[in-house]
């Protein structure tokens, strides 16, 4: 209960400390959207008023403890460009952002549970060190190299997936998913080797146990000591890794979704990030947060529950 | 003997008999690439490339040539030249933003390692907060001050101090309780003393390992920044924004996109080729530590 109790308290102080921060930085953007909206000719009394109308020129401890206020019971405040409230922009968007992290982890899981197992049982030969080199590589390729590279390979060569032409669930689920297909590949093809190489080492371990050598000597088949035996306690730390990723993940992929056209939160963000719609900026990065900082809690717990000895973890281990 | 000590030893004997093996084809070969790429960024305005600026009208979009080795963009610029230079904006990047990572959390994490009661906890407590916010909020800093070399570099490096701090924590940890340290308190060493002329040397080789990977990482960090136009402005080669530019003719001309995403791909492996070897060879820390 203490350990719950500590992780939910720094929750909620990461949770402050990124809203202040965001605040703080947002604030003192240069290039006032005031400026913008009123247009080339205005004049200095029109800024002005955009200003006062939209609370602008108000120091920015008040504006932010206002906007906490607001915040805490769900208004979220409306964008200075499109009026629309922030966090039902963020809501509508936010199943497209869950659906690639879904898709991408799937993916990823696809790739390194396979791959991690041959790797640990057939460590040291051959395979494995095919699959070493080749994660290693794939690490290497940040996703927008990734994208363009998939891009160019599956639908210009080959004229397999659409680029992009996002079509909501409404339209059947293969259109839908088929738009997902590649973003989330791009995105699996750089984590997929972290899960790979955490997997790959606690097998390692796993297999050296004694109980798994009673098992080979009982005559039981290779596969079957492998998935009932040592996948599961092999599998912790792959968890907490998926888990991280996740909670990097949930709330959007700026460049993923801004290269495949998908109306995520990512994308949301960054097209007020250009129009400099702050207040947009600042309901966005504090959801992203939110969700970050939430999975992760809700990892730490998961894993608690597993392994007893977190729980009684001191801080100065 | 304690262990500590003995993981001392064992540390030092690990690089001896790694000078005797050397180290192998995938750690030269990567090396190699590195040195090459460095040069020929730092020495490009005096290389015989054309103006990364300059637009040849007759040759738009144009494949590789004599004239143009890697051929031209959109608008007629040189590739292998905006390539070259864009190497000095990513490599720039690439060895300071680790550093200020490593100025500042290098510190930190030692004094965590070394007082381990009330400060040690305290400072344990602020680098998870600070690991907890994710990257993008610091990032913010680049988007919103954006378009300086020094900004991006700055706000990158502020993402580095928590793993720099949690690495040297580790290694302080591991080394405060070895008999060296045992010793020069002994003769009434201060504790500045211990941690500057004892622990630091001992701290400081699994940090430089580990730089090695973050450069890579800051790499790819500045690529994805460019590609968005959040880092250096426009004209101004950079490789995401070369890979971001060519997006539009990847079907007639891919080269514009390919060629500095290529660079960037093999720069990006070498550093974590290298990497990975030193630290293997070096680090003592292990990867839960982190």
């Amino acid at each position: 209960m203490r350990y719950v109790l500590r992780r939910l308290r720094q929750l909620v102080l990461v949770v402050l400390a990124v809203t202040f921060l965001t605040f703080l930085l947002v604030s003192v953007l240069p290039g006032d959207v005031a400026y913008d909206i009123a247009g080339q000719d205005a004049t200095e009394e029109v800024v002005e008023a955009i200003r006062e109308d939209l609370g602008l020129n108000r120091p920015i401890p008040v504006r932010y403890v206002e906007w906490l206020g607001n915040f805490v019971t769900g208004d979220w405040g409306r964008s200075y460009r499109t009026d629309e409230p922030v966090l039902e922009g963020i809501l509508t968007r936010f199943p497209v952002s869950l659906e690639l992290m879904l898709v991408a982890q799937v993916f990823a899981l696809l790739l390194a549970v396979p791959l991690g197992i041959l790797s640990a049982w057939r460590s040291g030969r051959p395979a494995d060190r095919v699959i070493a080199a080749t994660g290693f590589m794939s690490l290497s390729v940040p996703p927008f190299m990734g994208a363009i590279v998939l891009i160019l390979l599956f639908s210009l060569n080959l004229g397999w997936l659409p680029t992009s032409e996002y079509k909501p669930l409404s339209e059947g689920l293969w259109a839908n998913l088929r738009a997902f297909i590649l973003p989330g590949l791009a995105i699996a093809l750089a984590e997929w080797t972290v899960l790979m190489r955490v997997l790959r080492a606690d097998m390692i371990g796993v297999l050296q146990q004694d109980y798994i050598s009673l098992a080979r000597a009982k005559g039981l088949p290779t596969w079957y000591i492998i998935l009932r035996h040592a996948l599961k306690p092999a599998s912790f730390s792959m968890i907490t890794i998926f888990g991280l990723q996740v909670g990097t993940l949930v709330g959007g992929s700026i460049i993923i979704e801004s290269i495949f056209a998908l109306p995520g939160v990512g994308r949301l963000l960054i097209s007020a990030i250009y129009a400099r719609d702050f207040i947009v900026v600042q309901g966005v990065v504090t959801f992203i947060a939110f969700a970050y900082v939430f999975v992760n809690f809700l990892v730490d717990m998961l894993y608690a529950v597993l392994d007893p000895r977190v729980r009684t973890e001191r801080a100065d281990v | 003997m304690s262990d500590a000590a003995m993981a001392s030893i064992r540390h030092r004997l690990g690089i001896r008999r790694a000078r005797r093996s050397g180290f192998g084809l995938f750690f030269w070969l990567p090396a190699g690439w590195l040195i090459l790429i460095s040069l020929a960024a730092m020495l490009a305005p005096w290389l015989a490339i054309p103006d990364p600026d300059g637009m040849d009208f007759t040759a738009l979009k144009a494949g590789p040539s004599a004239a143009h080795w890697l051929g031209t963009d959109m608008l007629g610029r040189d590739v292998l030249a905006r390539t070259l230079y864009g190497a000095r904006v990513s490599l720039t990047v690439g060895f300071c933003a680790p550093l200020v990572g490593m100025a500042f959390g290098m510190p930190l994490g030692m004094i965590a390692g070394y007082f381990k009661g009330r400060t040690g906890a305290l400072i344990v407590g602020v680098i998870d907060t600070f690991l907890a916010i994710p990257a993008l909020v610091l990032l913010l800093f680049a988007l919103i001050f954006g378009g300086s070399l020094f900004i991006v570099t700055f706000s990158l490096g502020l993402l580095f101090i928590p793993v720099f701090a949690r690495i040297s924590r580790a290694a302080t940890l591991n080394f405060s309780t070895s008999e060296f340290v045992l010793a020069a308190r002994a003769i009434g060493a201060t504790d500045t003393n211990i941690l500057v002329r004892e622990l630091l040397p001992n701290v400081v080789l699994p940090v430089v390992a580990y730089a090695l990977v973050a450069v890579g990482t800051a790499i790819v960090a500045e690529g994805a920044l460019s590609f968005l136009g959040l880092s250096v402005p426009a004209p101004f080669p950079s490789w995401g924004g070369m890979i971001a530019g060519g997006r539009e003719e990847l079907e007639h001309a891919p080269h514009i996109s390919l060629a500095p995403a290529l660079v960037m791909f093999l720069t990006v492996l070498s550093f974590n080729l290298v990497g990975d070897a030193l630290r293997s060879r070096f680090a003592d820390v292990k990867e839960k530590a982190i």
